[in-house]
């Protein structure tokens, strides 16, 4: 099994195995990053960063994670300047990127963007976010977080908040359901998990997630609370959004309800979704999220281009 | 109907029977008919199992592979008969294929299928399509022809 010369475009497309193998190598690369050494696999490559959407955390954690294994960046955040707002189709792009980089991560507010640039490069493409569709590298390190917080056992694993448009929860429920973990979903009516990802997974993996609308409601079940952040814009009726938003909110009221060890997940940013009170205590794991995700993503970038350990 | 209308016979060309009541119309537009070969319509016809039905007959045309695929999805219970010197000479029931190539159109209109050109590809999944770009699914009353 190798994921070289592949591209990591959704997590429908991931076989157990090659989860497996991501995450022992994402473990390799733990071990180097809190050694603090560098070590110089991609020396000599280079990583294009294409951000059509502004992004600040999934840009840096790549270019960190190439920078880390000794490899450069080139790249753009923000579609303004770019050929894309002078009409340059997305496949031309791509078709020039290429012959400037080794392997490419990219965003793009529109759904199937990723899919669309892997079939016209020649080189790795990596989705760092398609619109409402997918985001698997960070489906990848929420699940290497679960991983060394919790174990991967049998966990109940609470998905909170957008989880229509929320593109994290979109990859995550898949690789949830491919370690057999219980899941529940909980969000307002007009938020809810899309249908077809729903049969998705549960003709894949037989997951049945059992549906709520408020936190109060899973705290006391939950080993793992993902709460990802619900949009003002998502609603028509502010009113209708001062309601709900109260029953998203991580805080101590909530955590004095919660199951024994039970940690608390993000794929930031937060507004007020998490109460800063919580970021001090051992259930918040969301900034330590964070420094996963380098190992996660120096993993991916040494198995999508093969570099040598 | 009279008799003679839902019978009469042509020398050659294709019967699209078993059209579900009130498809005829969709179907007479997917197969751009209208500007094309000489076709008979009979609509609301009573068919066999106490239900109506639709019927096309197109002089001249034998469909394609893309045409009938396209039927299939519209109206999976249309029969298709090949008649050569006015009688019969093949008769098959369409069937969805597994794949559509370049036929469809992403009724999800953030897909990068609708604004960018490419050429579109659904699979089948549990009795739904797949589209390859966005990975929604749609049920077949979704796609517009
Ligand atoms: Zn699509």
């Amino acid at each position: 099994m190798s994921l070289k010369a592949k591209d990591l475009i959704s997590a429908a497309d991931l076989t157990k195995a090659e989860v497996d193998e991501i995450l022992k190598e994402s473990d390799v690369m733990l071990s180097y990053l809190t050694k603090r050494k560098s070590p110089d696999i991609l020396k000599g490559k280079i990583l294009a960063t294409l951000f059509f959407e502004p992004s600040t955390r999934t840009r840096l954690s790549f270019e960190s994670a190439m920078c880390r294994l000794g490899g450069s960046v080139i790249g753009f955040s923000g579609n303004k300047g770019t050929s894309l707002s002078k009409g340059e189709t997305l496949k031309d792009t791509i078709k020039n990127v290429e012959k400037y980089a080794d392997i490419i991560a990219m965003r793009n507010p529109v759904e199937g963007s990723s899919r669309l640039a892997a079939n016209a490069a020649k080189i790795p493409v990596i989705n760092g976010g398609d619109g409402a569709n997918q985001h698997p590298t960070q489906a990848l390190l929420d699940i290497f977080t679960i991983k060394q917080e919790k174990g991967l056992k049998k966990l109940n694993v609470a998905l909170c908040g957008d989880l229509k448009y929320g593109r994290t929860v979109h990859s995550l429920i898949y690789l949830l359901s491919m370690y057999g973990m219980e899941v529940a979903l909980v969000s307002p009516k007009s938020l809810r998990m899309p249908e077809w990802i729903l049969e998705d997974v549960k003709g894949r993996y037989g997951t049945n997630p059992k549906m709520y609308e408020s936190m109060q409601d899973v705290a006391d079940w939950a080993d793992v609370l993902y709460v990802t952040r619900i949009q003002r814009e998502r609603f028509p009726d502010q009113n209708e959004y001062e309601k709900v938003s109260g029953s998203y909110c991580v805080d101590n009221d909530l955590l004095r309800k919660a199951k024994k060890g039970m940690i608390v997940l993000h794929p930031l940013p937060r507004v007020d979704e998490i109460d800063d009170e919580i970021d001090c205590k051992p259930c918040a794991k969301y900034f330590d999220q964070a420094f996963y995700g380098i190992a996660v993503r120096m993993a991916l970038l040494k198995m999508l281009m093969g570099g040598k350990r | 109907m009279r008799d003679d209308l839902k019978v009469s016979r042509i020398e050659s060309g294709t019967v699209i029977d078993h059209l579900p009541a009130g498809s005829a119309m969709k179907i007479v537009k997917i197969l751009e008919l209208e500007t094309d070969n000489p076709f008979i319509l009979a609509m609301n016809v009573d068919s066999s199992k106490n239900k109506k039905k639709d019927m096309i007959k197109i002089e001249d045309k034998f469909l394609s592979k893309e045409e009938t695929d396209k039927i299939s999805l519209m109206a999976p219970s249309a029969t298709i008969n090949i008649i050569k010197g006015q009688t019969v000479t093949d008769k098959r029931k369409v069937s969805p294929p597994k794949e559509f190539v370049g036929i469809l159109t992403c009724p999800n209109s953030v897909c990068i299928t609708n604004s960018e050109k490419c050429e579109t590809k659904f699979s089948e999944a549990s009795g739904k399509y797949k589209c390859y770009f966005c990975e929604r699914r749609f049920s077949t009353e979704e796609f517009e022809m």
